[in-house]
C-alpha cells in the first residue's frame, strides 16, 4: 500500500510541475535544442562556477546558512532516493554512511528552521510555505533516518508516507524549487551565455 | 480608491503578471542571502530593503485578494520597485537559486506603468520621445546648431580641418545615436566621439530626429512604449541607409538597443565601446597614453557589464589610452552599482536613497587612489558628479571617449 502510495505521488507530482513549467515555457525559456553555442556555455557557468563560492558572493557572505542548506538539500536527495534504490543502502557501510548523512541533514534542517524563527529579517520575509515545507522536510530526513537504522516494515512505510507527503506537496507552494531552480538556472544561463556575461572579479 | 476601480486596478495587475510570469516567478525560497549583494541593503539593512521583499510584492500578487490591494499597497509597490532598486541586478548573480530578482522586480514597474502609475518624473521624458523623438524634446534644428558650433571648435582644438559632424548624412556606415543631455549639456562628450572618428576616418552621422540612446519606455516597465522608441530610431537607420547603429556611453540604452527591446534589431548594433576597441586593434586610431598621466578607474555600468556583457573592450581601450590604470574591487559583473540607475537619478524623492547607497561606491573609488573615474554612462556620470561633491572625493569624471579623444595622435 505505502509503495503505491509513493509511486501515486511520484506521478502527481511530475504530472502538476510538468504542467505549471508547460504554462511558464512561452515566458523566455528557450528549449535545449535551440541553444546556440553561447547559450550552451552559459548554462554549464550558471550551474557550475556561478554556484561556486569563488564566484557566488552570498555564499561567502552567508557561510553558516549556505553550509546548513548545501547539507539538508543533499539529505533530501538522498532521502526521497531511498525507496527507490533501497537494496544499496540496506545494510554495511553505504548504510551507515547514509544515516549519518539523512541525521546531519536533520540537524540541519532544524537549524535551518530555527534560523528562521530567530532571525527578524528571515522571520520577516518568511510565509506559512516556509515553515511548513522545513516540517516536512525534518519529518522526511528523520523517518529516512529511522529507517534506515530500524529497516522495519513500519519504518519503511513512514518513510514511504514522509516521502509521498514531500511529491503531493511540491508542485503547489516552495517545495517546486525541487523542478524549477533547474529551470531558472538555465534559463538565467542562457541569458548570461547569449550576453557574454561571464567574468566576475 | 472606489471598489469598482479598485477591482478593475487589480484584474489589470493580474494580465500584467499573467503576461510577465516566467520560471523565475516559481522558485524563491525566501532564504534571504540576496541581501548583502543589494547596495541599497547593505546601506540599510532593513526587510524592506532586501532584494527578496521587493520581489516577493510582485510575486506576492499573485495570492493576493483584490480587497488588499488598495491604495497603501500601490504606495509601497512603487516605492519598493522605484525607490529602493536601480535594477542592477547583483542580486541575480547571488541568488541561491539563480533567480532573475530584477526582472521580477521590473514587472512591478510594468504593473504600474498599466495602471498610470509611473513617476512623473519618468513618464515625462517618455512622452517626449515618443512625440518629438528624443527625451529633452531637442528640435532637429538645434541640433544643427549645436553640432555646428561643437564640430568648429573640434577643428579648432584639435587642428583637423577635415573633422565634422555631419547630421541626416544618406550612405554614410554608421548611425551614431547620442544622449539628449550631450547635446544640451555635455557637448565635451559629443565633441570626442567626432574627434575619434575623425581620426580613425570613419563614415558617420547622427540623425536629426531619432538620434536619442535613451529608451524611458524601458525604464517605466512600459515595454509597448519601449519597443516604439526602438522602432522609430531603428526606422531612421534604415532611411538614411547606414550599415550599423552604435551607441554612445549610456548603460540602459546598449542594453535595451542590444538585447532587450522587444524589437529584432534589423541593423547591427554596438557601443562606442566596442568600436573604440576595434579602432585600436585595427590601428586606425593612435594613441599616446602619457596624455593621461593621473591614476584611472573604471566604474563598470550595471546594464552594460552586467546586462549587456560589455566588459572586456572599455578595458583594453583605457589601458591603451591611460598611463595608469586601476581595477576597482570588485568590479566587471560583480560591480556596484552606482546607485543613480532604474531612473532614481531622476526622481528628487530617491535622493536621500541614492547617494546614501552609493557610499559603498564612494569607498571603491576611494580605496582605487585614482585621480580620474571613467565610466561609459552618462546616468552615472550624473551619479558619480553627485558623490565626488558628498563624499569629498577629489576626482574627475569622465566618459571613456572623452580619455581616449585627450590621448589621440593625429
Amino acid at each position: 500500500m505505502g509503495q503505491t502510495i509513493f509511486f501515486f505521488s511520484l506521478a502527481w507530482c511530475a504530472f502538476f510541475l510538468s504542467l505549471k513549467s508547460f504554462k511558464r515555457r512561452g515566458k523566455g525559456v528557450t528549449p535545449p535544442w535551440k541553444l546556440s553555442r553561447a547559450e550552451v556555455k552559459g548554462v554549464f557557468y550558471n550551474f557550475t562556477f556561478l554556484m561556486s563560492p569563488f564566484f557566488k558572493e552570498s555564499a561567502r557572505l552567508y557561510p553558516k546558512k549556505f553550509i546548513l542548506g548545501l547539507g539538508m538539500h543533499g539529505g533530501v536527495v538522498l532521502a526521497l532516493l531511498l525507496p527507490l534504490l533501497w537494496p544499496l543502502f540496506e545494510e554495511g557501510w553505504m548504510n551507515s554512511l547514509a544515516a549519518m548523512a539523512t541525521l546531519t541533514a536533520a540537524h540541519f534542517a532544524m537549524a535551518l528552521l530555527f534560523f528562521r524563527i530567530r532571525d527578524r529579517e528571515l522571520r520577516a520575509i518568511s510565509i506559512f510555505d516556509d515553515y511548513a515545507s522545513l516540517l516536512l522536510t525534518m519529518f522526511l530526513l528523520g523517518s529516512a533516518t529511522l529507517h534506515l537504522v530500524l529497516k522495519t516494515a513500519a519504518t519503511n512505510d513512514i518513510l514511504l508516507m514522509s516521502a509521498s507527503l514531500i511529491f503531493f506537496a511540491m508542485p503547489f507552494g516552495k517545495l517546486k524549487h525541487a523542478l524549477f531552480f533547474f529551470l531558472v538556472r538555465y534559463d538565467y544561463g542562457t541569458l548570461l551565455g547569449k550576453r557574454g556575461v561571464f567574468k566576475n572579479e | 480608491m472606489s471598489e469598482r476601480e479598485s477591482e478593475r486596478n487589480f484584474q489589470k495587475m493580474l494580465q500584467v503578471l499573467r503576461d510577465h510570469q516566467s520560471v523565475h516567478f516559481e522558485a524563491c525560497v525566501r532564504c534571504g542571502l540576496c541581501g548583502k549583494s543589494c547596495h541599497v541593503y547593505l546601506s540599510d539593512p532593513s526587510v524592506e530593503n532586501l532584494p527578496v521583499t521587493k520581489a516577493q510584492k510582485v510575486v506576492g500578487l499573485q495570492r493576493k485578494k483584490s480587497e488588499e490591494v488598495d491604495e497603501k499597497f500601490l504606495l509601497s509597490l512603487q516605492e519598493s520597485v522605484y525607490g529602493r532598486c536601480t535594477g542592477c541586478g547583483r542580486c541575480n548573480l547571488n541568488c541561491s537559486i539563480g533567480l532573475n530578482i530584477a526582472s521580477i522586480i521590473r514587472v512591478g514597474r510594468t504593473i504600474l506603468s498599466a495602471l498610470g502609475r509611473t513617476p512623473e518624473k519618468l513618464l515625462r521624458p517618455l512622452k517626449n520621445q515618443l512625440e518629438y523623438g528624443n527625451q529633452m524634446m531637442v528640435s532637429a534644428d538645434e541640433m544643427r546648431e549645436t553640432a555646428t558650433w561643437i564640430a568648429s571648435d573640434l577643428r579648432l582644438e584639435s587642428g583637423q580641418e577635415s573633422f565634422d559632424i555631419p547630421i541626416d548624412k544618406e550612405g554614410a556606415r554608421i548611425l551614431y545615436l547620442v544622449n539628449p543631455r550631450e547635446i544640451k549639456f555635455a557637448p565635451l562628450s559629443l565633441m570626442a566621439a567626432a574627434g575619434v572618428f575623425g581620426a580613425a576616418k570613419e563614415s558617420w552621422t547622427l540623425a536629426s530626429r531619432f538620434f536619442d540612446v535613451t529608451n524611458f519606455g524601458f525604464i517605466a516597465g512600459d515595454d509597448e512604449s519601449m519597443k516604439q522608441v526602438a522602432e522609430a530610431v531603428f526606422s531612421e537607420g534604415k532611411r538614411l541607409g547606414v550599415r550599423e547603429v552604435i551607441l554612445s556611453e549610456c548603460g540602459h540604452g546598449a542594453r535595451v538597443f542590444k538585447w532587450d527591446s522587444g524589437v529584432a534589431s534589423p541593423l547591427p548594433t554596438k557601443s562606442i565601446i566596442e568600436l573604440l576597441d576595434l579602432y585600436i586593434e585595427q590601428g586606425r586610431v593612435r594613441l599616446d597614453k602619457k596624455k593621461n598621466a593621473a591614476r584611472v578607474t573604471l566604474h563598470d555600468p550595471c546594464n552594460l557589464v552586467r546586462w549587456s556583457g560589455v566588459s572586456e573592450a572599455q578595458r583594453r581601450v583605457l589601458r591603451e589610452a591611460c598611463a595608469d590604470f586601476k581595477e576597482m574591487i570588485p568590479n566587471r559583473a560583480q560591480n556596484y552599482c552606482c546607485g543613480g540607475g532604474g531612473g532614481m537619478q531622476l526622481l528628487q524623492e530617491c535622493s536621500e536613497v541614492r547617494l546614501r547607497s552609493a557610499e559603498i561606491k564612494a569607498n571603491q573609488i576611494r580605496s582605487s587612489g585614482a585621480k580620474v573615474v571613467a565610466t561609459p554612462c552618462h546616468t552615472c556620470i550624473d551619479q558619480l558628479t553627485e558623490l565626488n561633491k558628498k563624499y569629498q572625493l577629489k576626482v574627475e569624471i569622465s566618459t571613456v571617449t572623452e580619455l581616449v579623444y585627450n590621448a589621440l595622435l593625429y
